[in-house]
């Protein structure tokens, strides 16, 4: 009992700061899942369109790399480039998203039936008809659970944030460790936990709506 | 009408898939390109909707040469059903019906109009499928959408590209059915590719047999069943199913059948009759043709004296030249001991004797159960 | 079935004796775990002692490193699985004790004194005096920058503070005794901006003057190294983090000639010696337990 009226005093007094690491890390968040979906899907779908198998491997190795690189390497690198904070988190956060978010999309828009793109073909569309009427529809629902997928990834992955100085959930979550705070890691902990299941379940919505099994 | 005039394809790396095609698809025929995989049958059609191209020679489609038209406007005019149907997921099946119209820019009244009697024809409730989603239907059902929207925009040529192989033995033959049924109302240059042979002998008007960029054989399915032109064609056609070939009318007829003129009295017709043991007779005048057909027990039981009046004429006329199958049918849908058969000009060439058909039919069903290639 | 059963125990016998922390090592002498924080000077001092330990006894000191921070090395050494560990005094401030055990004081001896009893109670285990270095929370400026505006001490900085940002670690923003809220009070400014972070970047952040102050730990090398000047707390507001051994009263009672050693180190090693020895490993990126090696040698505590 007497945790729970602990934890109920700890949510009192640190309420303002709570909210503050939480918006910090949605803004975060919703900053680098667009930015990747505004470049991603299209680049996904035009290497669907790519016949040279070389640049598409490339590519994927690029954005592979940038998987391998270690965080704070690489936060270490963007230091003298884009300073500390909101800016190097989200472009770090960015190149980590890629690669999933690409490779979702690219084999989500793959895995059209290509009858469905003859048939569009010989019934009279026109390239640019064909790929926003037909297949970017078609794709759709592959492309939502790609994006679904990565976005529950960035969630937690905006926990480093912190390590730059943008604040977030994982401020609150590395205070907690250093200051020998069990609340504050448990509740950083949780309410991203939350958000990313929260997410999870709209974006789920989502796909059903524009999945017509 | 279209036509394939000398018609090659080369491929960059020196295959050549289709070797001098001469071709005329009728009008209002279903023309049928069938052959082992490989043959060119499916490029053959693919031209026609410049889904692939060719290295020379002319196509004219109704005396135009193909290449004048924009590409996009022809495939317009042209429906497209492909083996897997590859209705669109994401469009209702009024959406997916509607997809040329929409593209031709039907007025909306119009469109909706089309697409309900359209899904009526194929004994879709409009009603209940307008709004439902591809993944709702059975692969059949899909099918029938997959045809209807290849007939939404009233082409007046349809390409088919082996549209009912990747359906189950029921659902193919409903749709071979409903097929050439539809056929009959509504008339269309029909340019089907298959591999089958049962599906081809169906519904075929014309055969073309391909291989290896060649045509082999064309021409209506008994006349490619009952002379196959060479060891190609026998061979693919199937020596079983070649056995199975009903004979033509031609061999079946029986020209010494007896016959009595218009002028015959009734007193000598029973006589007549009687002497050979027959109920039924065929009547002629004294040109030869064929007037209609006297039963004996009619001529027994009345008292009348004319045998104008006796004579009835409920059979459809039936020539050398029809098809064995059609015979079937006419045997099936009306009774009768003898069958005549009437020459082009309308005389008399003999009969065909139900106890003779009943006895032939016997031996073809006996090596069709008999035999796995007939049954599959 | 029996001889299965017996194979289990045995084996969860092992299991426990691991758990229990020690085990036989090669030599036949004991193995002794040393769990260290994921910062330098806890890992040099965890080598320090493994080559005392293994150059003058027959046991062996196993090091488990990258501990998140000292909460979570006790936290080891109360379920036994570290023997040894090097924290620091002003720990005791850390939220582990009521307000009514601990008394909050920035005086080096009281604070000392309060964490060798409160924790060596709570963890049975013995809080050595210290080994002689000191690693607390100061600000640090560029130096050149303290030069020019003649600044030597916090209080000096206030006239700045409002146009300076301010990295730090994560948590000291939300300390409440020695944190952010308690210096604007102590000192009666703030910083433009005080942002949270790793330490590592916050020493590349204030390299690439990317921020202007940072909240540095008085043993770094990145502060020689990116010519930092530590501010004197001229308030007494920052605790001291002076740093001890500490071992678990069950190992020194069993194993005097490993007290001994632990004895040796108190007041061994000065704050500028341990800052050169991380800025071997931090900066040159040397191997912490050659550096080790090296320092000791030259302090001839061993051939």
């Amino acid at each position: 009992m007497e945790f729970i009226t602990d934890y109920v005093m700890f949510w009192q007094d640190e309420y303002q700061s709570i909210m503050t690491y939480t918006s910090e890390h949605l803004l975060i968040s919703f900053v680098v899942i667009v930015l990747s979906i505004l470049v991603t899907v299209p680049l996904a779908v035009y290497m669907t369109k790519m016949k040279n198998d070389k640049i598409k491997s490339l590519i994927f190795n690029i954005a592979n790399i940038f998987q391998t690189i270690p965080t704070i390497a690489l936060l270490a690198i963007m230091i003298p480039l884009l300073g500390i904070g909101f800016a190097p988190a989200v472009t770090a956060l960015f190149l980590y998203a890629l690669l999933p978010l690409l490779r979702n999309t690219y084999t989500g828009i793959k895995s059209i039936d290509p009858s469905i793109v003859e048939a569009a073909k010989g019934m009279g569309f026109t390239t640019m008809g064909r790929l926003f009427k037909i297949e970017l529809p078609a794709a759709l629902p592959y492309v939502m659970s790609g994006i679904r997928v990565t976005t529950v990834y960035i969630i937690s992955w905006t926990t480093l944030a912190a390590l730059i100085g943008a604040g977030g959930l994982g401020d609150l979550i590395l205070a907690g460790i250093g200051y020998n705070d069990q609340y504050m890691i448990f509740t950083g902990t949780l309410l991203a936990i939350v958000i990313a299941l929260l997410l999870d379940l709209a974006f789920g919505k989502l796909e059903k709506k524009y999945t017509n099994a | 009408m279209i036509e394939l005039k000398g018609i090659n394809k080369i491929y960059d790396d020196g295959f050549q898939a289709l070797k001098d095609i001469d071709l005329t698809f009728e009008e209002g025929k279903i023309n049928v390109l069938i052959g082992p995989s490989g043959c060119g049958k499916t490029t053959t059609m693919k031209l026609l909707n410049r889904l692939t191209d060719y290295t020379d020679g002319d196509i004219l489609i109704d005396d135009q040469n193909m290449k004048q038209i924009n590409p996009f406007e022809l495939r317009r005019q042209m429906g497209y059903v492909i083996q897997n149907i590859g209705l669109f997921p994401h469009m209702s099946i009024f959406d997916n019906v509607a997809t040329v119209p929409k593209l031709l820019k039907w007025n909306k009244h119009k469109i909706r109009e089309r697409v309900d009697e359209l899904l009526n024809m194929v004994n879709l409730d409009p009603e209940t499928y307008r709004n439902r989603y591809p993944a709702e239907l059975s692969g059949g059902q899909q099918q029938r959408i997959g045809v209807i929207r290849a007939l939404a925009a009233e082409p007046s040529t349809i390409l088919m590209d082996e549209p009912f192989s990747a359906l189950d033995p029921i659902s193919r033959e409903q749709l071979q059915d409903e097929l050439t049924k539809l056929q009959q109302e509504i008339n269309k240059t029909i340019i089907f590719v298959t591999h089958d042979m049962d599906e081809a002998i169906k519904i075929a008007d014309q055969i073309i047999l391909m291989k290896d960029g060649e045509i082999v054989q064309k021409g209506a399915p008994q006349e490619i069943l009952a002379n196959p032109a060479n060891e190609f064609v026998t061979e693919f056609i199937g020596e079983d199913r070649l056995e199975n070939v009903l004979p033509s009318i031609q061999d079946m007829i029986q020209s010494d059948y007896p016959s009595i003129s218009l002028n015959t009295t009734v007193e000598q017709s029973i006589q007549l009759l009687s002497r050979y043991q027959i109920s039924d007779i065929p009547v002629v005048d004294e040109n030869g043709a064929f007037n209609g057909i006297v039963n004996l027990f009619d001529l027994l039981n009345n008292k009348r004296t004319d045998l104008k009046t006796f004579i009835h004429d409920t059979l459809p006329t039936i020539t050398e030249n029809m098809d064995s199958h059609r015979l079937m049918q006419i045997f099936h849908e009306h009774k009768s001991t003898v069958y005549p058969i009437q020459t082009k000009e309308g005389n008399l060439a003999g009969v065909v004797e139900r106890k003779q058909l009943v006895h032939l039919l016997h031996q073809f069903y006996m090596n069709k159960s008999g035999d796995s290639e007939w049954s599959s | 079935m029996k001889r299965f059963i017996n194979s289990s125990v045995f084996a969860l016998l092992i299991i426990l004796l691991a758990a229990c922390g020690t085990s036989a090592s090669s030599e036949g002498g004991e193995v002794f775990e040393y769990g260290a924080q994921k910062n330098t000077d806890p890992k040099i001092m965890g080598q320090i002692l493994k080559l005392l330990v293994e150059d003058q006894t027959d046991h062996e000191v196993n090091i488990t490193e990258d501990m998140p921070a000292s909460p979570q090395v006790m936290g080891g050494i109360d379920r036994g699985d570290f023997d040894f560990a090097t924290l620091y005094s002003g720990e005791v401030y850390n939220n582990h004790f009521d307000e009514d055990q601990v008394e909050y004081s920035t005086d080096p001896e009281a604070t000392l004194e309060q964490a060798q009893e409160l924790f060596g109670e709570r963890y049975d285990m013995k809080w050595y005096d210290s080994i002689g270095f000191i690693n607390q929370y100061s600000i640090a400026v560029k130096e050149d920058f303290a030069a020019d505006n003649n600044i030597t001490t916090m209080t000096d900085l206030g006239e700045y503070a409002n146009n300076m940002i301010l990295g730090t670690d994560n948590s000291w923003i939300e300390r409440d005794n020695d944190g952010y809220e308690g210096y604007q009070e102590a000192y009666g400014y703030s910083f433009e901006e005080a942002r949270g972070m790793d330490v590592a970047l916050m020493y590349e952040g204030i390299a690439n003057d990317e921020l202007d102050v940072v909240t540095a730990y008085t043993v770094d090398p990145q502060i020689i190294e990116y010519d930092l000047k530590i501010l004197e707390d001229d308030q007494k507001f920052f605790p001291p983090y002076e740093a001890s051994l500490v071992a678990r009263n069950e190992v020194i009672d069993e194993y005097p000639e490993v007290a001994d050693i632990l004895d040796s180190l108190v007041g061994s090693i000065s704050t500028e010696e341990m800052t050169q020895m991380m800025h071997e490993v931090d900066i040159n990126k040397r191997d912490a337990a050659e550096v080790a090696k090296e320092f000791a040698t030259e302090k001839g505590w061993i051939e």
